[in-house]
């Protein structure tokens, strides 16, 4: 298991310079989002989808980057795994409710658990976070490991935006 | 013990348990065949009770049908592989062990009576792994402009259904509308184990890799040294689409 606290872009300029809209509660981000330089070259991950019903139905405040006529294609790897979006993570979601930051990483992790259900052996899973700190800087954890390990994650979280 | 149901699925288990006996290689092949005939009888007979439940609006029960689908299903492919081995087609047996490592592992999914059918997918797993060759897997990575949800036949990021979930008997599954091929590699786990290199360029032609057995090879394109020419699957197509030029060729995911 491992893993990585980096700094992130400026999200914020990074929405305006692509035109998307600026997400206020919590995100999933296109997998490319650090690299696209126009809303033409953003990708899904194709699990994004699946993963936003799931959150929505846990109510999970997700917001929408672009508008429906702008969804970005999806990325599908035909190989077995389970390849997540980038999970947004706002300064005011952070400094207002951690718990629902739990709920989501929870969520995501049930559905990882159903996802290999059945086919014993090591499955990890990525996902990488991005949180928004109260002066706008921005922080990525990436994860790489077992589903169980997610649940470490939100202390990690807190370490790195409260650092 | 009388209601219908419990009738059905007391019936059910008894010939699932009568022919899970002729799921080894030294079975007799006749009645091998006899016990094959059998279940596709059984899996007439779980549509038609899915039909019933369906219409009832009991959706646990349709969705312990599909159970019992994936379960008769997966026995037909597994005795089958045994048959094909044992008539001199590995390839296609490895075709039937695939499906019924999916049957079965989907069954585990459809409802949570056949959590204990994952002991099925371990004992499939050691026959790939005892009786067949290691495998070189192929995975295609693809650009999807749409998913299309195989319940309600609309975009699949609008609407309510979850992929691999059971919905009145049926599992929701995704079609993939692709715009591109992004890349195709060689991968340890494939999300589909029927994507596999059949042969490769050898000596006098090219060598299936189940049987390691060299055929002359039909093509007359030359190929420059050290290149090896392989051939195999690298994605499925969705089934049950017809395809005319028309149309967006789909994969299911």
């Amino acid at each position: 298991m491992t893993t990585a606290v980096s700094d992130y872009i400026d999200v914020g300029k990074k929405m305006a310079d692509l035109g998307c809209r600026h997400p206020e509660r919590m995100a999933l981000l296109p997998i490319n989002f650090e690299s696209a330089t126009s809303i033409d070259q953003l990708l899904q991950a194709s699990e994004t989808a699946t993963i936003k019903k799931l959150l929505l139905a846990q109510a999970i405040p997700l917001d929408d980057i672009v508008a429906p006529s702008q969804r970005p294609p999806y990325v599908k790897n035909k190989s077995h795994g389970w390849v997540a979006p980038i999970l947004f993570i706002s300064a005011s979601i952070y400094s207002q409710n951690q718990m629902l930051i739990s709920v989501a990483l929870n969520v995501l992790g049930n559905y990882a658990t159903d996802f290999f259900r059945g086919d014993h052996g090591t499955h990890n899973v990525k996902l990488n976070v991005v949180i928004e700190k109260k002066n706008r800087a921005y922080k990525k954890i990436a994860y790489d490991g077992p589903v169980e390990g997610l649940k470490e994650l939100p202390k990690i979280i807190r370490e790195a935006t409260d650092e | 013990m009388n209601d219908p149901v419990t009738s059905f699925i007391i019936k059910f288990n008894k010939i699932i348990a009568e022919c899970e006996i002729f799921t080894f290689i030294t079975r007799d092949s006749a009645l091998q065949r006899d016990a094959c005939r059998q279940l596709q009888d059984l899996l007439a007979a779980v549509e038609a009770e899915k039909k019933y439940a369906r219409t009832s609006g009991k959706e646990d029960y349709a969705n312990v049908l599909l159970g019992c689908e994936c379960v008769a299903s997966g026995l037909v492919s597994e005795i089958n592989m045994w048959l094909l081995l044992k008539d001199g087609r590995p390839d296609e047996a490895w075709g039937a062990l695939v499906d019924a490592q999916s049957r079965f592992l989907s069954a585990t999914k459809a409802d949570e009576g056949f959590a204990h059918l994952d002991q099925k997918v371990d004992r499939l797993k050691a026959i790939e792994q005892l009786i067949f060759p290691p495998q070189v897997f192929l995975s295609s990575g693809m650009i999807v402009k749409s998913q299309i949800c195989s319940i309600c036949e609309g975009e699949y990021e609008d609407c309510v259904h979850v992929k691999g979930r059971p919905y009145m008997g049926e599992f929701c599954t995704v079609r993939l509308i692709p715009s591109a091929v992004d890349h195709v590699a060689m991968v340890d786990k494939p999300a589909n184990k029927r994507c596999r290199v059949f042969s490769f360029s050898d000596a006098g032609g090219q060598r299936n890799r189940m049987t390691w057995m060299v055929t002359a090879a039909e093509s007359t394109v030359t190929h420059p040294d050290g290149h090896i020419k392989a051939e195999g699957v690298i994605a499925v197509i969705a089934p049950q689409q017809e395809k005319t030029p028309k149309e967006d060729i789909s994969f299911q995911d």
